[in-house]
C-alpha cells in the first residue's frame, strides 16, 4: 500500500486542546509527554481526527497553503512518522 | 470512625494512587451497592477524581460498572485537556511578566500537578495562582488587562484589598480562567512570619510542559500548603492529597530544617496538623521525629479528628476558632487573631434578637444582652474554655 493511502488515527491515550493562536497542544496520558503543534501540524492532526487518509490531508494542505503536491506529501509523511515515533498516533488496520 | 462506603471508596481509591490502599477493601466496596452518582460528585467536589480514576485501575477496575468507568475516563480526559489549556495560559502569563522584568512564581495548580504528582492530568486545577512581590502589584494589573483579564474591584476596593487581603482575582473576559495574583499567603491577622527574601532566594526549577519554571522549595511549599489547607478549613481532600504527594515525592525531607522554619513562621502545629491528616487519611509515612512532635501536642490530634469527621459533610467548620487558637503556639499570634475575630463575637446575631425584641432606640442593648446570653446558654464552661484558649500553654512542640 502506498503510505499516503493509509489511515492513521490519534492514539487513544492522547488528549488535545486547541489554543487561541490556532496551535494545538497534545498530552499523552500514559507517558505524560507534552507536545506543541504549529498551525500546519494542527491541520494534519485534525485531518487524522476526521479519519482522512494521508493523501487527503496532503490535498488539504495543498489547497490551504498553495504548495506543490510533492512538498505537501513529504511534509505529511515526515510529520506523521514523527508522531508515530512518539506514540501519538497509530496506524489503522487496512 | 464509621464512614459511608462511598466515602471510604474515595479515600481508598486515592490511597491506591499512593500505594497505601487496602486492595481487598476496595474490591469489597466495589462489589457492594454503591451510590455511584454520589461517588463521582464527591470526588469532583474534592478535586480527586483523577486520582480516584487512577487508583481504581490499580485495584480492581473490572469491578467498576462499565458505564461508570466510561464516565470516569471521560472526566479524567476532560480534566487533562483543561489542565493543558490552563498550563499554556500560565506559561504565556509568566513569559509576559518576564518580558517586563516582573518576578512571578506559579504556585499550586499545574505546578503542583507536575512537581508533586508527576503528571498534569492527575490533579484537578480550578484556577491559576501566581505570587508576585508587593512592589510589582500595580504593574501586573495593566499587563493582565492587556491579555483580556479584568479585576472586578473599584480603585478604592483594590486599595483596601492591598491593605487587608492577600490576593486579587482576575477573570478573563471570556470566563475561561481565573488568575489569582498573590502578594502574600494569608490575611494579616494570621501573622505568618515568613521571610519573603528567604522564600524567593530558595526557589527551585520545576519542569512544566516542556518548559522550566521557578517555584517554591519543597520545604517551603509544604508549610504553605499546610497553612492554605487550614485557612480553607481542610474542606477538600485534594489539599490533603497535595501534602501526601509532596511527602511521597520527597521522602528525604530535612525535617529538622522544616520544623525550625515552621517555628520561625509560627506555624509548627499547623504543619503537624497537615502531616497528620496526610497520614491518617491517605497513609503518608511520617518519621518518628514528627510523630513524637504530634504526640506532644494533643491539640493537633484533636483538630485532625475534627477535620476527618467533617471531611465529607456538607459544611466544613474546620478546626473552629478555639482549635485555631490552640494551634498557634505563639501568644502574639493568638492575640492578633482574637483581635480580628472579637467584633464578630460581640456583634449581635439573630439568636440575640430572637431572645428579646428591642425597639429601634434600644438596639445598642443587644451588645450587653449578647455576652449575657452566651454565658447563660453555654454556662461557665464557655468562660473557662475561652480563658484557657487565651492562655493556652499545652506544652507546645
Amino acid at each position: 500500500m502506498d503510505p499516503l493511502d493509509q489511515h492513521v488515527r490519534p492514539h487513544p491515550d492522547v488528549v488535545d486542546t486547541v489554543l487561541d493562536a490556532g496551535e494545538t497542544v497534545l498530552l499523552h496520558l500514559e507517558s505524560t509527554m507534552y507536545y506543541s503543534l504549529n498551525a500546519t501540524g494542527t491541520r494534519i492532526w485534525q485531518g487524522l481526527q476526521h479519519g482522512l487518509t494521508l493523501r487527503e490531508i496532503s490535498q488539504c494542505l495543498q489547497e490551504v497553503f498553495a504548495v506543490e503536491t510533492d512538498r505537501a506529501n513529504r511534509s505529511v509523511l515526515t510529520f506523521v512518522q514523527e508522531l508515530m515515533q512518539q506514540n501519538l498516533v497509530q496506524a489503522c488496520p487496512g | 470512625m464509621h464512614r459511608r462506603p462511598e466515602d471510604e471508596l474515595l479515600l481508598q481509591g486515592v490511597r491506591a494512587y499512593f500505594g497505601t490502599a487496602s486492595v481487598a477493601r476496595i474490591r469489597a466496596l466495589l462489589h457492594g451497592d454503591l451510590e455511584w452518582a454520589y461517588v463521582l460528585r464527591t470526588a469532583t467536589q474534592h478535586g480527586v477524581l483523577p486520582l480516584l480514576y487512577k487508583g481504581l485501575h490499580t485495584a480492581d477496575v473490572a469491578a467498576v460498572p462499565q458505564p461508570i468507568l466510561a464516565g470516569l475516563q471521560e472526566q479524567f480526559r476532560a480534566n487533562a485537556v483543561r489542565n493543558v489549556w490552563l498550563t499554556t495560559e500560565l506559561l504565556k502569563l509568566l513569559a509576559l511578566f518576564a518580558t517586563h522584568e516582573i518576578p512571578a512564581i506559579p504556585y499550586k495548580g499545574p505546578v503542583v500537578a507536575t512537581a508533586l504528582y508527576g503528571h498534569l492530568a492527575l490533579r484537578q486545577c480550578v484556577d491559576l495562582d501566581i505570587v508576585v512581590q508587593p512592589r510589582d502589584l500595580l504593574r501586573v494589573q495593566p499587563l493582565l488587562v492587556s491579555q483580556g483579564y479584568r479585576l472586578a474591584l473599584t480603585s478604592a476596593q483594590a486599595a483596601s484589598f492591598r491593605q487587608h487581603r492577600y490576593h486579587y482575582a482576575f477573570v478573563r473576559t471570556d470566563g475561561k480562567v481565573l488568575v489569582e495574583i498573590h502578594w502574600a499567603f494569608t490575611r494579616k491577622h494570621w501573622a505568618l512570619s515568613y521571610d519573603p527574601v528567604h522564600l524567593w532566594a530558595r526557589l527551585v526549577s520545576v519542569p512544566l510542559a516542556g518548559h522550566t519554571v521557578r517555584s517554591f522549595h519543597p520545604e517551603d511549599l509544604l508549610l504553605l500548603l499546610c497553612v492554605h489547607g487550614l485557612k480553607d478549613h481542610w474542606a477538600r481532600l485534594l489539599w490533603i492529597g497535595d501534602i501526601a504527594a509532596l511527602l511521597h515525592r520527597h521522602p528525604d525531607m530535612a525535617w529538622d530544617r522544616v520544623l525550625a522554619q515552621a517555628r520561625q513562621w509560627g506555624c509548627q502545629r499547623i504543619l503537624l496538623l497537615g502531616l497528620l491528616l496526610a497520614r491518617d487519611l491517605l497513609g503518608a509515612a511520617l518519621p518518628e521525629q514528627i510523630i513524637q512532635k504530634i504526640q506532644a501536642a494533643p491539640v493537633v490530634s484533636a483538630c485532625a479528628r475534627r477535620v476527618s469527621h467533617t471531611l465529607f459533610s456538607d459544611t466544613h467548620p474546620g478546626v473552629g476558632d478555639a482549635g485555631y487558637l490552640h494551634l498557634r503556639e505563639r501568644f502574639r499570634d493568638k492575640v492578633l487573631y482574637l483581635r480580628h475575630r472579637l467584633p464578630s463575637y460581640l456583634t449581635p446575631q439573630a439568636p440575640d434578637r430572637a431572645l428579646l425584641a428591642l425597639p429601634a432606640g434600644l438596639l445598642c442593648l443587644y451588645y450587653v444582652l449578647r455576652p449575657l446570653r452566651l454565658v447563660g446558654t453555654h454556662g461557665l464552661a464557655f468562660v473557662r474554655r475561652a480563658w484557657k484558649t487565651w492562655c493556652c500553654r499545652d506544652g507546645g512542640v
